[in-house]
């Protein structure tokens, strides 16, 4: 504790320095930016800025890199809400609620409470990782296939609170998620599954161009199909909408809480990471919520809840990687190979032999949050705006950002075909009234629950005992089969209607 | 009014970002060692895996190394061709026939998976053009600091105890850990179970959570751990022994008579590439092998440099190729 206050403070002194306030202003402004736009990612990001960052201290070229990391989950929020393109995959979730709010003239609260809940969450997340990041390095190396398994039953079982009117068709849109996501190389075997001979699909659907596709490109054939003319998002009027009044930001108070303790947890496990976060807080803002019949429909919760656990599970990301150079994403890869570069060993032993790179990365990230809620806020206005653009030129607009976007990923025709063909399955989902959500759930989470599933067996030779025998696995059960049955024997004493939504 | 003017302050700074950006990247066209041939173009540099995947972090380290040491005048663009296994990338080489610039960076997996993968087609190395062998990466066992075995020795023995139950972690069953476990296994006649990471990290975190009973590995994968005291090496999966735990004894000198499937990479280029861009390629590598930078890669890393051009590299690949499809039928893969 003491030890961690004196890192921190020396790390502050180092990363006040010009040169590293610069570099961490670059890092969050160019995060921001990638974010923003879909497509390039940010691993694909850090590594195009390698050759640049080697060139600097280690220390630096990390504040950097770390800059780009956790900029682009405060910039992903944005095309999600104002278009419904989700600019990144731990934003997918916040187009469910964000995008309807900016139809109900709220871009302007809904950017707004991102950028408070990405800033509140990313600082607790940092204090976690500040003063508890060997606790948590215990927890994610405890963490097995059981563990995953049970979390991940967890939060499929979140399709149901996801369903909208029909919990049949919630659990038809969720069951082709999880076929969808069989596709490609599977490990265990060596072989591929379901490709068709593609050699595009061996490494399965792109998640970018299936989330456009339903979300975007099926809002826009939907939106063109209706009398055009009509006015389609209420654009705000004074400046005072332009920004979450007290009252939003006293309703999100719980969600941004959630998502951040959530956040940094999720975040700190290898392998599940943000867009996982996202989802389970989402979920858990859905579930405890005073009215969950507004998810889906705009309710702020929903916009404040996965924007601040996508931000608290950067600095959680950053656990394994500090404490024991195992990275969680392709993001702190990345940065695991540029400490490779640099000559550095990171290991249990970084924080003790490397105490002048660590902590200046630490305390940069607080000040980067700094940096993103002063860049962020003034330009929620700005970003707003783009809702006054005509819908003769936003429309064409949504489908080229999304085709250059879905085709910079791997410079793939193939993939923007995907983007066609799941544009027309969302426009096709909506007017049949089957529900997305369910749908890119399952295609997140089915193969980590199919993976963590098939390890839990291989290492208990086939039985299923194992999945109540290890105790956190036994507990995220538990917790599963109380979230679902609590409503059920609650029923009397909770309004009808209420019941009727979340069946 | 203060809005507006912040939003000018970072459309500025958006600005400078990118000049600057542009600046740290920027430079001449593409140079060579002095020789008379230039690629036409800026060389693009192909890998199998996506950004943040071991290939692509080698051939980026690679780069820059080269550029701090002159080898090249600019940085060459890396392009990542993902999809299976290198599948896609061979694929890619194969629509640049005759080209000179692109070469791509393989590994043993480029081996396997015209073997494996269906999607691949008929395309095999040999169809594309070896240019340089650069490095072999000296796999180790690695067990949990507490593991009751000392040797190699003793945890196949014990795995003959109790066939089927121990538990060695990797990557998926095809690689070259998976391969090298599945001769093992053959040649001293028992059975142990694989378990699949899709990261090494998760692959590591198995074995210190003691889920997984080995794995083996490169050093970088484990030497930060094992200099922790949290987990051991006991053997060298490898006729190389590893430069970062030289008294790990290998397979050989415990008495296990295999020939094991070396974690290579190399550099490959398009087919039919002219004797001139072979030449071009071969010294830029051969002088980048020789630098005080790349030494140093080297030895931080664990890779031992063994630099093969052209013909020796082909034919060190068609020797690799008998030795994987001879493991894959003993792991009936």
């Amino acid at each position: 504790m003491v030890d961690a206050l004196q890192g921190l403070t020396d790390g502050f002194a180092a990363a006040l320095t010009p040169t590293n306030l610069f570099w961490a202003l670059f890092g969050v402004t160019a995060g921001t930016m990638v974010g923003v736009l879909p497509g390039l990612g940010p691993p694909a990001t850090i590594a195009i800025l390698l050759p640049l960052s080697i060139n600097l201290e280690p220390a630096t070229g990390l504040i950097m890199m770390a800059g780009i990391y956790y900029g682009a989950k405060y910039g992903g929020s944005t095309t999600s809400i104002l278009l419904n393109i989700p600019g990144e995959d731990a934003s997918v979730v916040t187009a469910f609620d964000g995008y309807q709010m900016a139809r109900q003239g709220r871009a302007g609260p809904a950017l707004g409470i991102a950028a408070i809940g990405s800033f509140v969450a990313g600082t607790v997340g940092l204090v976690g990782l500040t003063f508890l990041a060997p606790a948590v390095a215990a927890l994610a190396i405890i963490f097995g296939p059981p563990e995953y398994a049970g979390l991940m039953v967890l939060g499929l079982s979140l399709v149901l609170m996801l369903a909208g009117s029909s919990l049949l068709k919630a659990m038809m849109s969720a069951a082709f998620g999880f076929l969808l996501s069989t596709i490609g190389l599977d490990l265990f075997s060596g072989t591929t599954r379901f490709t068709m001979g593609q050699i595009e699909l061996t490494n399965g659907i792109e998640f970018v161009a299936l989330s456009i596709g339903l979300f975007a490109i099926g809002e826009v054939m939907m939106n063109v199909e209706e009398e055009t003319g009509r006015q389609l998002f209420k654009v705000p009027k004074r400046l005072k909408e332009l920004f979450p009044s007290r009252k939003d930001v006293k309703d999100s108070a719980a969600a941004i809480g959630q998502g951040s303790v959530l956040g940094f947890f999720v975040g700190a496990l290898p392998g599940a990471g943000s867009t996982v976060a996202s989802f389970i807080s989402y979920t858990v803002a859905k579930r405890f919520a005073k009215h969950p019949e507004e998810f889906g429909k705009g309710a702020i919760q929903g916009v404040a809840a996965p924007e601040s656990a996508n931000n608290s599970a950067t600095a959680g990301a950053m656990v394994p990687l500090l404490t024991l150079g195992i990275p969680g994403s392709a993001s702190t890869a990345m940065m695991l190979g540029a400490l490779f570069l640099y000559g550095l060993q990171p290991g249990p032993l970084f924080f003790r032999d490397n105490p002048d790179v660590v902590w200046p990365i630490i305390a940069s990230m607080y000040i980067g949050n700094v940096i993103l809620v002063l860049l962020n806020l003034p330009l929620v206005p700005l970003f707003a705006s783009v809702l006054r653009i005509p819908y003769h030129i936003l429309y064409p607009g949504i489908v080229v950002i999304s085709v250059v976007g879905v085709y910079s990923i791997r410079n793939s025709m193939f993939d923007v075909w995907m983007l066609v063909v799941f544009g027309l399955l969302g426009y096709l989902m909506r007017k049949t009234d089957f529900p997305t959500a369910p749908l890119v759930l399952a295609f997140v989470l089915g193969p980590l629950f199919e993976r963590a599933v098939r390890r839990s067996l291989i290492l208990s030779a086939g039985s299923p005992t194992i999945f109540l025998t290890r105790p956190w696995s036994l507990a995220f059960l538990t917790i599963t089969v109380v979230l679902l049955v609590s409503p059920l024997v609650l029923r009397n004493k909770i309004p009808t209607d209420v019941i009727e939504v979340e069946a | 009014m203060t809005i507006l003017v912040r939003a000018r302050w970072f459309s500025l700074f958006v600005l400078l970002s990118l000049v600057a950006a542009g600046c740290g990247l920027q430079g001449d066209d593409g140079g060579g060692s002095g020789a008379d041939f230039e690629p036409p173009s800026k060389t693009e540099f192909l890998v199998h895996t996506g950004p943040g995947g071991g290939s692509d972090i080698f051939v980026r380290d690679l780069i820059s190394i080269m550029r701090t040491e002159d080898v090249i005048s600019s940085n060459w663009p890396v392009r990542n061709e993902e999809a299976g296994e290198g599948a896609g990338a061979m694929n890619y080489l194969m629509g640049k026939s005759g080209e000179s610039d692109t070469i791509s960076a393989i590994t043993t997996t480029w081996v396997t998976t015209p073997l494996t993968i269906e999607e691949a087609g008929d395309v095999t190395l040999e169809d594309l053009t070896a240019i340089a062998g650069l490095i072999v990466e000296p796999e180790v066992m690695a067990v949990a600091e507490d593991s009751p075995y000392q040797s190699i020795t003793d945890f196949i023995e014990d795995a003959k105890k109790q066939p089927g139950k121990l538990i060695q972690t990797g990557g998926s069953t095809t690689e070259v850990g998976a391969l090298n476990g599945a001769l093992l296994q053959a040649e001293s006649g028992t059975e142990w179970k694989f378990l699949s990471f899709e990261e090494v990290g998760q692959r590591v975190a198995a074995l210190l959570n003691r889920d997984a009973d080995m794995m083996f590995g490169s050093a970088q994968d484990f030497a930060a751990h094992v200099e922790a005291g949290k987990l051991r090496i006991i053997a060298s999966i490898s006729p190389d022994p590893s430069p970062v735990f030289p008294d790990a004894p290998t397979v050989q000198d415990e008495g296990f008579d295999v020939e094991l499937v070396p974690q290579v990479r190399g550099i490959v280029g398009p087919p039919d590439m002219s004797d001139e861009a072979i030449q071009y390629y071969e010294d830029i590598f051969e002088q980048t092998l020789g630098t005080p930078s790349w030494e140093e890669y080297a030895e931080k890393n664990g890779l031992v440099t063994q630099l093969r051009l052209g013909d020796e590299w082909e034919a060190f690949l068609a020797e690799k190729h008998d030795t994987v499809e001879q493991a894959l039928e003993t792991a009936e893969l």
